[in-house]
């Protein structure tokens, strides 16, 4: 698992354990569905040792658990506008590069 | 300071204030979400959602001692710690303090670690529930109820493995999350504080007379005791002498100083003895007090001032005694009395709730094991529930396949004769056999009288043409009502029919008596039906030709006619029974033509 996956993995659980520490406040879900819910986290977070692993799961959680929804979005949303500018900034680098050359 | 006048700003301030969402308090939220959040806010993620998720304890042993403490003893609270003394040593509440403080701390190592932690406590705890399981007793004890010689291999076995099921750890945490929740307070202890500080402020307020004397009288005899210590004290003679000779000098003094008034008058020369006597009478009181402030008297005099103390006490009370009987302290008296008498109350079922919570903290292994035991047999039972439902319904199906072959024979024969036709045997309607059956159906036994002749036992069914096992199955189901009803009802209407087609008629009592019972109307309604079937069938077998040859026999008016003239009009059974007995007597002669060929 590369520094990249791992950083965004945990950034995504403590989201996570925020959601539904603010959904069992908000009575949104009891703490039987919380338990549930922290449990699959748990579970298939060991599991992921890529990137597409890591989406897959997000996608599985945003199906399986309404409560995720607009948090996954944001944070997908995140993630890529961050994916993107690390591309354009490689480009650039690229680019100076291939100038000095 | 002016009233805040109530302006539409300030209405609109108000009406916003109410709508706006309510922050939840989170001192409401369960202790293990409380917890969570603790963890969370500790940066501390996973181990938040491990706790919601049931893997890891979220008390610590501090928790833990701390709700038993609260809830389990009736002692003080220590000032340095604020937390309840632990119960006295050799008390029922010690030994339950003690056995719950073990279980739960067994409990909670148990969950602190992986499942696979397994204190001795627990697995005592497990193996005391198996032992009383009926699941297990086969395997653990003999048939005269002795414990096999692999009891103890086997019963560690069996807790072992439960305590090692993810799905236990899961049920054992629930419950122990929700009984250990160090917010849990046991609701008869506010009520009881609450009585105390009540009956305490009372108390402040009452003066009871009945206290009061009993004080009072305790007073006089503690002022008695003194005053027997002080005569009993050695120096007490000494004492008295003194106090004798004292005041004895002090008479003289005062006699002698009244003669030295009245020789200042009278005798002048006198005055120079009489000063000499006073000095003289002065200096012997001087030495007496002297004598008397010696500190061997220091115990009487202690003694007196403790008696004079409590003479003082006594007076006190009974001035007080006297306020005791105003209508005001009669009613605080009454006050108190009831509040007394509700902190009793309110004790014993403290004592009570006390005693069921360490109960309910003892039994979550039982529980945990039971819960689970149910659930992982819960599918095993239903699978074989419906095997068992499925055997139910073959033998059900096999039985009513008998019954079913019983009745068509029975169908066959009752009410029939035999008859030979080119060697071979053909049953065919017989007025009389059929007559006899239903004189049998019209006797107030009704369809049980009847049952019971036709099916009287296996020889009679035999002799119906019924093999054993069929026989069988009609006797063992003859008392059934619901059997009798079905069974009952499709014999009579096949014995109607061939009563009508061999050309028997029913009398006016007779269609009256069936259609005046609930099973008679139904052979009614059958037999109608029937009729027309067989009348159908009749007519396509025979030709109209037929029908109309036997309507002629109706005096002239064909059946036809005579039912579109009556068909409609003819409301009621009874008249289609009517109906069924004017076209019968033709029946027969059909009936055998069409054996004939």
């Amino acid at each position: 698992m590369n520094d990249f996956v791992s950083l965004r993995i945990k950034k995504l659980i403590d989201g996570l354990t925020k959601v539904i520490i603010d959904a069992l406040i908000a009575e949104d879900i009891d703490q039987d569905e919380a338990a549930e819910i922290a449990l699959f986290i748990l579970e298939r977070k060991n599991a992921i040792t890529n990137e597409d692993e890591l989406n897959n799961f997000l996608n599985d959680l945003k199906n399986r658990y309404f409560i995720f929804s607009s948090f996954l979005d944001s944070f997908e949303k995140e993630e890529k506008i961050k994916k993107e500018d690390i591309q354009k900034i490689e480009a650039i680098k690229n680019q100076l590069l291939k100038f000095t050359q | 300071m002016a009233d805040v006048q109530i302006t539409p700003e300030v209405a609109k301030g108000l009406a916003v204030g109410l709508l706006e969402s309510p922050q939840v308090p989170k001192q409401n939220l369960p202790s293990l979400v409380d917890r969570a959040i603790e963890a969370y806010q500790n940066g501390q993620a996973v181990k938040s959602l491990e706790m919601l998720a049931g893997l890891i304890c979220p008390y610590t042993a501090e928790d833990v001692k701390g709700v038993l403490l609260e809830n389990l003893s009736s002692q003080e609270r220590d000032p340095r710690t604020g937390q309840k003394k632990e119960p006295i040593k050799g008390t029922p509440e010690r030994d339950r303090y003690d056995k719950t403080q073990t279980i739960t701390e067994a409990m909670r190592v148990y969950l602190e670690g992986d499942g696979q932690n397994i204190p001795k406590e627990l697995q005592s705890a497990i193996i005391d529930y198996i032992s009383r399981s009926p699941l297990y007793r086969d395997l653990l004890f003999d048939d005269q109820g002795q414990k096999r010689s692999d009891y103890d291999q086997i019963s560690q076995a069996i807790a072992q493995t439960l305590l090692r099921q993810p799905q236990y750890r899961r049920i054992i945490h629930r419950l122990f999350t929700e009984r250990l929740d160090p917010k849990k307070r046991l609701d008869h202890e506010s009520i009881v504080a609450s009585l105390e500080r009540e009956i305490k402020q009372l108390e402040a307020q009452v003066i009871d007379p009945q206290k009061i004397e009993a004080e009072i009288a305790q007073k006089k005899a503690q002022l008695n005791q003194k005053n027997i210590a002080i005569t009993q004290d050695p120096n007490y003679q000494d004492y008295l002498d003194l106090i004798a000779q004292l005041e004895k000098a002090q008479d003289d003094l005062i006699t002698f100083q009244e003669m030295y008034k009245q020789a200042r008058i009278n005798n002048p020369h006198q005055l120079q003895q009489l000063t000499q006597d006073i000095s003289s009478k002065k200096e012997e009181i001087r030495n007496i007090q002297s004598k008397l402030s010696d500190p061997r008297f220091s115990n009487i005099y202690q003694l007196q001032q403790e008696a004079s103390s409590l003479q003082e006490s006594i007076k006190s009370l009974e001035q007080l005694k006297q306020q005791a009987n105003t209508s005001e302290q009669r009613q605080l008296r009454v006050q108190l009395q009831e509040k007394l008498l509700e902190l009793q109350e309110a004790q014993a079922q403290l004592i009570a709730e006390r005693i069921r919570y360490a109960s309910d903290i003892i039994a979550i292994p039982a529980e945990a094991a039971k819960e689970f035991l149910n659930e992982a047999l819960g599918a095993a039972a239903t699978h074989y529930k419906e095997e068992a439902k499925k055997a139910a319904e073959k033998e059900e199906a096999d039985k009513r396949r008998l019954e079913e072959q019983a009745i068509e024979k029975l169908s066959r024969r009752l009410g029939r004769k035999e008859k030979r036709k080119g060697g071979e045997i053909v049953w065919v309607p017989d007025r009389k056999q059929a007559r006899r059956l239903l004189t049998l159906l019209f006797q107030p036994s009704g369809l049980q009288g009847f049952v019971e002749e036709v099916a009287k036992d296996e020889i009679t069914l035999i002799r119906y043409g019924l093999t054993k096992d069929e026989a069988q199955a009609i006797l063992a189901r003859k008392n059934n009502p619901d059997f009798v009803g079905t069974f009952g009802q499709n014999l009579a209407k096949k014995i109607l029919c061939d009563y009508l087609l061999a050309g028997g008629r029913l009398s006016r009592d007779d269609i009256f008596a069936l259609a005046d019972a609930e099973w008679g109307r139904s052979i009614i309604e059958d037999g109608r039906n029937l009729y027309e079937e067989q009348r159908k069938f009749l007519q396509s077998q025979l030709g109209k030709g037929v029908l109309k040859a036997l309507d002629e026999l109706r005096g002239g008016k064909t059946t036809g006619e005579w039912l579109k003239g009556n068909w409609l009009k003819i409301s009621g059974i009874i008249a289609l029974f009517i109906l069924f007995g004017l076209i019968s007597p033709a029946i027969p002669a059909i009936l055998e033509f069409f054996y004939r060929r």
